[in-house]
């Protein structure tokens, strides 16, 4: 496998994308696993304590991380896909804009008979 | 997949590992700060056995994907500068992670032997302990040199 070379340009873009990612993982990570010890052991407000500090890691750590992960990831998208034209069907996988969704997602059609 | 594949999603995925053990341990050491009481602190130091997972599988897994995807992709040598760079930030890594956790369970032991004497009561040695500005600087540094790291990796100075 030969070796994959991206512009140079692409860099800060990756790298901010990248370390936005991890940190998100990171706090969730955390979160997750405050939530579980919180609920698995309750002794003397422990469970609280645990869900306060999972809270506060997803608002101060999580939601930074995740807009660093999403402008990273515009950024570079730009830059490859300048156009749009051309974009391969993985990046806009689990993304809708609001007009999509009011047209694909309709709660009436998702309860009773049809 | 191909291999490539393979060994770059483990390489990545170690990666990911690795810093968010690092997102975990800053999250406990500011949790930890302010405490004194040792029930607390025990049961804080929990969470620290998923951090003490994921810097395991994260250190191992980036060195030994790493140097595989060095061995197994033209173009890449073991010898490049910006590999022997990162394979120096990973030793430092280490020496780091190690110092600072050598403090950080110091402490734990202390507060677990304050909680089984069954001294509950505020005690200022484990709030010194807690607060030791010599842990949280070398856990700093530990960050900053995973930060060095991922730039490394991504720029490959030299490559």
């Amino acid at each position: 496998m030969l070796a994959a070379i991206r512009p140079d340009s692409w860099n800060y873009a990756l790298f901010l994308h990248v370390l936005g990612a991890a940190v998100l993982v990171g706090a969730l990570v955390t979160a997750g696993s405050m939530q579980i010890l919180g609920w698995a052991r309750d002794q003397g407000g422990g469970a609280a304590m645990f869900a306060r500090l999972s809270f506060r890691t997803l608002l101060i750590v999580a939601i930074p991380a995740w807009f660093a992960m999403r402008i990273g990831a515009e950024w570079i998208r730009s830059k490859e896909f300048p156009s749009g034209a051309d974009e391969p069907g993985w990046i806009g996988i689990g993304y809708v804009t609001a007009e999509q969704f009011d047209q694909w997602v309709r709660p009436d059609d998702m309860v009773g008979k049809k | 997949m191909s291999r490539y594949d393979w060994l770059l999603f483990l390489h990545v995925a170690s990666a990911f590992a690795l810093v968010a053990s690092l997102v975990l341990y800053t999250v406990l050491i500011a949790a930890l700060w302010n405490r004194d009481v040792p029930s607390e602190a025990v049961r804080l130091f929990r969470v620290q056995r998923v951090g003490d997972v994921l810097v395991a599988i994260g250190s191992i897994g980036v060195l030994v994907f790493g140097i595989w995807l060095a061995i197994d992709v033209d173009g890449y040598e073991v010898w490049d500068g910006w590999i022997i760079a990162a394979l120096v930030l990973w030793i430092v890594m280490g020496a780091l992670g190690s110092r600072t956790g050598k403090l950080y369970n110091a402490a734990r032991d202390r507060a677990l032997a304050l909680s089984r004497d069954g001294s509950d009561a505020p005690s200022p040695e484990l709030r010194a302990l807690l607060q030791d500005r010599r842990a949280l600087w070398l856990h700093v540094a530990g960050i900053v040199t995973v930060v060095l790291l991922l730039i490394d990796m991504i720029f490959k100075p030299g490559a």
